[in-house]
Order: structure tokens, then C-alpha cells, then sequence
């Protein structure tokens, strides 16, 4: 897919979680969603790296694939709002939202769940000679799972077409990798079993584009660790800002939160789309309030 | 002239498993058979010797074993996992209970199946580890269905009907009585969920088994014939949610009710039995032996003993 046409997906999907954390600031959602801001990038690029058989296992914090896979912002909202209208007629919420039809065959709120499910997942598509590959997503506090290392170990064992991601924001709650444990070199962890890794960072989407396609092209021969450094720009969950401590303030009535940092996919995909993003992105935000079941107050939208 | 050989309940399971994997493997359905040392040494204590199809050796990761069977569920592959000890299973809750409410939540129906054929080692001497017999417990918990075959015709329904049924359940089999002649008892009547079995009907007692103790109450019905009383007997599996009627029904018309449990959970399906009997005729006389006020384990016989002599002499 086109760069620009996937940064201006990146600025959607931005939007569409602006909207979603209005929404938890007027407390519309009796459930616990978790924000991904930051993630944008990933998601897009990995939407448009599937092949049609492809499937995803997600994590709590899916809020940037349940998007982009559905590339809607209605299924997934009315689904928080556990409406029968909801992409699974309301039944499974935010943490376990999944979406067959779009490729999500499971989406975990336990912590490193996903990936032995993964791998089942993975083998079925071996055990049918298809090509298919499972991504399964996972972060900095999930790799401190024993079900990280033994789904690497079965995996690699029985070659299975399985690509772990490992979105690392260095958080898990409030808690710092540096404040609660040592450091894991996961490539030199991946590396001990002969598995292939790949880092990203910098959401530039070319590139993520890339190192997703090879991710994919060697899952097939068995599995592969990607680790991606994410800055989450929310909080764990709920609304931002939704704290008392919590510094970051998110409000559409600023419109877009861009950070000028390449750790924002946002601002990436600004770049990218140049003198036209100033103009798309008010674009955007002049449609916003319309996609809510009821619409926004006129102190909430900038103008 | 030969002698004839009685069969094993080892020997009944290996076929019955033989025959189940066999009608899998005509019909094409995609299968996955793996277990832990499953084609090699002992392959499993003699549980998988002689399987036919293609058996996937695996390592020590139950955890994972258990979500891959899920992935494979969900995929619509046919997965069974051997599990040489119970116990293991227990490293695999989180798969068992927070997956399989996924699946269920999803409410769509799974063409897949995934088993759990685990060996539970009731046999005694294992030490203070090693020999959870918790069945009940493991399936109450996940709210999963269970089955603790220990009759011939059990084994043969059980394994033939669940084994590569579309969901998940977990089939235990009794490691003690491996070597022992299999228990060949007249089936009477079987649920269809294969929740219960009935192998007599009879006048004085109602007896009631939950984790093989099937060949205990077999014993006792007998005891009691041979004093010139009949009994009805019941083998019953943790299938959810409990439907215990006919046994119910039965206890109020005996007027007396015989619970088994060898599991040694604090919480024993045996006192949930007795409470309904209780609550729809609270005249019956009940009798409930578990092993509640054993669940430390150590180098014992560590066996399922109730007084059969004197529960066949109570009136």
C-alpha cells in the first residue's frame, strides 16, 4: 500500500482513539479499555503487511488492531459499548474483543495467554501446508511470562509459521523495566533458539512495512521475534488525562496530540503526508464528533 | 490349549483409543496426537503404545502444550494431549479456564476438538508430590467436563464418544488400575452426556462413585447381595452442569445414599450429591466417604479405603 495512503490511516487511527478517550472521560464505557496511542504505526503497517489468511492474537492493549484490522470505527466502539451492534454483538468487551472475520482469532487480558494459543493456531495453519502466518503480540511485562519462553521453544521446535511482536513501552502498569526487573536482550534470547529477530523503531512506516514483510517471509520456515520500542503516550487504562499525577493531557479540544519526536507515529505520519497533513488532519477532527453516539460538546473539538 | 486372557484396563484404554484415533484417521480429519515421551521408553506408562497415526513428541512445557491444543481447537484441528500426571495440568489453569471462556464467550461452535487424556497416579507410594487426584477440582474450576472411566463399557462409550468431540474436556484414567483386570459390569442405563452410569438397580441402597472408586462400590454392591440386599450403582463424572437427577431419584426410593470420592478435595462432588438427595427427601440415611482429611500425600499405599464390611452390614 502507498506510504501516504497508510499515514493518513495512522492519523485515522489516532483520531478514532481520541474519540474513544473522550468518550471514557464522559464515562460512557462500563469496562476497562486500554488506549494505545503511540502504537498507530505498528498497526497500520502490519494491517496492510496480512495476506488475507493471516491471523492475529492479541493482547490487552489492542485498541490500535481491533482499528486498523476493521478499518471502522463503529464495530469497535459500539462493542465498548457492549451494544448488540458491537463487532461481537457486545459480548467480549475491550480486553477480549476478538474479530475473526478481520484475522483477530484471540485476544487475551491475561498476560503472555496469547501466545501458547498462538502457537496452536500456527500449527493448524502447518498441519494444512497453507502459508499462513500468526502474529502474535506481546510486550515488555508479558516476556517476563514463562509462556514467552516455552511458546518460542515450542515454536521453534516444531517450526511453526509464528511471528511474536513484542511491543516494548518499557511500562507494565506504572512500573519501569529498570524499577521492577533486569534487562532481557530478547534478540540474544532469540538467537540462543536459532530464531530470527528484528527490531523496529522509529515508526517510520516504510520501513515497518519492510521488516514486516521479511518477518513474514521467514515465519514461514518458522517462527521469528520482532521487538518494537513503543512510547505509550496514555494511560494504562482508562482515560487520558484520568489521574490526579498524571501529567499528559489529551483532549481533541487541542486537537490531534502530535508530538514533534519520532516516537510519535503521528508525528511520522505528518511528515510524511507534509503540507497535506495541516489539512487532512482538520478534516478529520471536523468529522470526529458525528462517528459518537452522542456527539461531543463544542468545548471538545478544536476548531 | 491357550488360556484365556482377561484384559487389562490398560489393554481395554490402548484400544479404545486405538479404535477412536483409527475412525479420526479414515475420515481425514486433521488430528494431533503429542504428548511428552509419547512414542518413546515407556510411551507414557503403556497410554499411547501401539496408537496408530502420527505421534509428536513434545517438551516439558504443560502450559503451552495446553494453549496449542487451544490454537489448534480454535483452527479446527482435532488435538489430544497425553499428560503422564495429572499434576502437570496444573501448570496449565490459566489456558484452561481463561481460553476456554473465550471460546465459549465467542459462542460460536468450534469444528476442533482438543483433549486432555491425562493419568492420574492414584497408585500409591509417589510421595508427598506427585499423586493430585483432584479431577473434580480442575474441572469445577474451569468449568470444563471430565471423565474418570473405570468400567469396561465406560472406557469403550467414553473414549469412543469423547475423545475427538468438537470442545474441549479433560478424560483421566487410574493408574492403579493399569495392570488390574478391567471391571466388566452390566450397563444399565448411561446419560447422554455420559455424565453417569448406571450398572444396577436395586432396593436397599443407592451407591453413588466419583473418581475410581467404581471397582469400591462394585465391591460393596456385591457385599451386599451376598447378605440379601440389593443395590443400585452409579458411576458419575464431573461433567457441568451437574445433572444428578436419576441418582437423586433413586436415593429418595432406596432410602439410603453411599457416596465415594477418591479425589481429596476439600470441596468433594460427594457432598453436593448428598445435599440434593437430602433437599428432595431428607429421610434418606447418607453415607459419604471421601478422602477430604487426606490431602497430605507421602510414601504410602495411599488408597481409597471405606469400610465396605461394615457400610454392607449397616441397615
Amino acid at each position: 500500500m502507498n506510504p501516504r495512503e497508510l499515514a493518513r490511516r495512522v492519523l485515522e487511527l489516532r483520531l478514532w482513539q481520541h474519540l474513544i478517550n473522550e468518550e471514557m472521560k464522559r464515562g460512557r464505557f462500563r469496562i476497562p479499555i486500554h488506549a494505545a496511542f503511540g502504537h498507530e504505526a505498528l498497526a497500520v503497517a502490519l494491517d496492510a503487511a496480512l495476506a488475507p489468511a493471516d491471523q492475529l492474537a492479541l493482547t490487552h492493549r489492542n485498541m490500535a488492531y481491533q482499528f486498523a484490522r476493521a478499518r471502522a470505527f463503529a464495530p469497535v466502539y459500539q462493542e465498548y459499548l457492549l451494544s448488540p451492534a458491537g463487532a461481537c454483538g457486545g459480548q467480549l468487551g475491550s480486553m477480549n474483543l476478538t474479530q475473526p472475520s478481520h484475522g483477530i482469532a484471540y485476544t487475551s487480558s491475561i498476560l503472555g495467554n496469547n501466545l501458547p494459543v498462538a502457537s496452536g493456531l500456527a500449527f493448524a495453519h502447518k498441519l494444512r501446508h497453507s502459508e499462513a502466518v500468526v502474529f502474535a503480540l506481546t510486550g515488555d511485562g508479558a516476556m517476563e511470562e514463562g509462556a514467552f519462553y516455552e511458546t518460542l521453544l515450542f515454536a521453534r521446535s516444531h517450526r511453526l509459521p509464528l511471528a511474536v511482536l513484542i511491543e516494548n513501552n518499557d511500562h507494565s502498569l506504572a512500573s519501569r523495566i529498570a524499577e521492577r526487573r533486569s534487562p532481557v536482550d530478547a534478540g540474544a534470547l532469540a538467537a540462543s533458539l536459532d530464531i530470527p529477530y528484528l527490531p523496529l523503531s522509529g515508526n517510520d512506516l516504510t520501513v515497518y512495512g519492510q521488516t514486516l514483510a521479511r518477518a513474514r517471509g521467514a515465519a514461514q520456515a518458522g517462527p521469528v521475534v520482532l521487538e518494537a520500542r513503543v512510547r505509550t503516550f496514555c494511560n494504562h487504562a482508562g482515560a487520558t488525562p484520568g489521574w490526579a499525577t498524571d501529567p499528559r493531557h489529551i483532549s481533541l479540544s487541542e486537537g490531534l496530540v502530535i508530538e514533534p519526536s519520532s516516537d510519535d507515529p503521528a508525528h511520522m505520519a505528518a511528515r510524511l503526508l507534509g503540507d497535506e497533513a495541516p489539512a487532512f488532519t482538520q478534516s478529520l477532527v471536523a468529522l470526529a464528533s458525528g462517528l459518537l453516539a452522542i456527539p461531543l460538546e463544542e468545548s471538545c473539538l478544536s476548531r | 490349549m491357550s488360556q484365556p486372557v482377561t484384559p487389562t484396563y490398560l489393554a481395554t484404554l490402548n484400544a479404545a483409543l486405538a479404535r477412536a484415533v483409527s475412525a479420526a484417521l479414515a475420515s481425514h480429519t486433521p488430528l494431533v496426537q503429542m504428548g511428552e515421551n509419547i512414542d518413546k521408553g515407556s510411551c507414557i506408562c503403556g497410554l499411547t503404545r501401539n496408537l496408530p497415526g502420527v505421534l509428536t513428541n513434545i517438551g516439558n512445557c504443560e502450559l503451552t502444550h495446553a494453549g496449542t491444543g487451544f490454537g489448534l481447537m480454535m483452527n479446527g484441528v482435532h488435538c489430544v494431549l497425553y499428560v503422564k500426571q495429572l499434576d502437570f495440568l496444573l501448570l496449565a489453569l490459566d489456558q484452561m479456564a481463561n481460553t476456554m471462556q473465550l471460546v465459549r464467550a465467542q459462542g460460536a461452535p468450534v469444528s476442533g476438538s482438543f483433549t486432555i487424556a491425562a493419568i492420574v497416579c492414584d497408585q500409591g507410594l509417589q510421595g508427598p508430590q506427585s499423586s493430585f487426584q483432584g479431577l473434580n477440582g480442575i474441572c469445577s474450576t474451569v468449568r470444563a467436563d471430565g471423565f474418570a472411566p473405570v468400567a469396561k463399557v465406560e472406557l469403550e462409550r467414553i473414549i469412543a464418544a469423547q475423545l475427538l468431540r468438537p470442545g474441549f474436556r479433560i478424560l483421566a484414567f487410574s493408574q492403579r488400575l493399569f495392570g488390574a483386570p478391567v471391571l466388566d459390569l452390566p450397563l444399565v442405563w448411561e446419560a447422554e452426556d455420559q455424565s453417569c452410569f448406571q450398572f444396577a438397580s436395586g432396593r436397599d441402597a443407592t451407591i453413588a462413585c466419583f473418581s475410581f472408586t467404581l471397582d469400591s462400590g462394585a465391591e460393596l454392591a456385591a457385599r451386599m447381595a451376598a447378605g440379601g440386599r440389593s443395590a443400585s450403582l452409579y458411576s458419575l463424572h464431573p461433567v457441568s452442569p451437574h445433572r444428578w437427577e436419576r441418582v437423586v431419584e433413586d436415593a429418595a426410593r432406596t432410602g439410603r445414599l453411599i457416596v465415594f470420592d477418591g479425589g481429596k478435595e476439600a470441596l468433594s462432588p460427594a457432598h453436593k450429591l448428598a445435599a440434593q438427595v437430602l433437599l428432595a427427601a431428607p429421610g434418606v440415611r447418607v453415607d459419604i466417604h471421601t478422602r477430604e482429611e487426606e490431602a497430605i500425600d507421602a510414601v504410602s499405599e495411599d488408597r481409597f479405603a471405606p469400610p465396605l464390611e461394615e457400610l454392607a452390614l449397616c441397615r
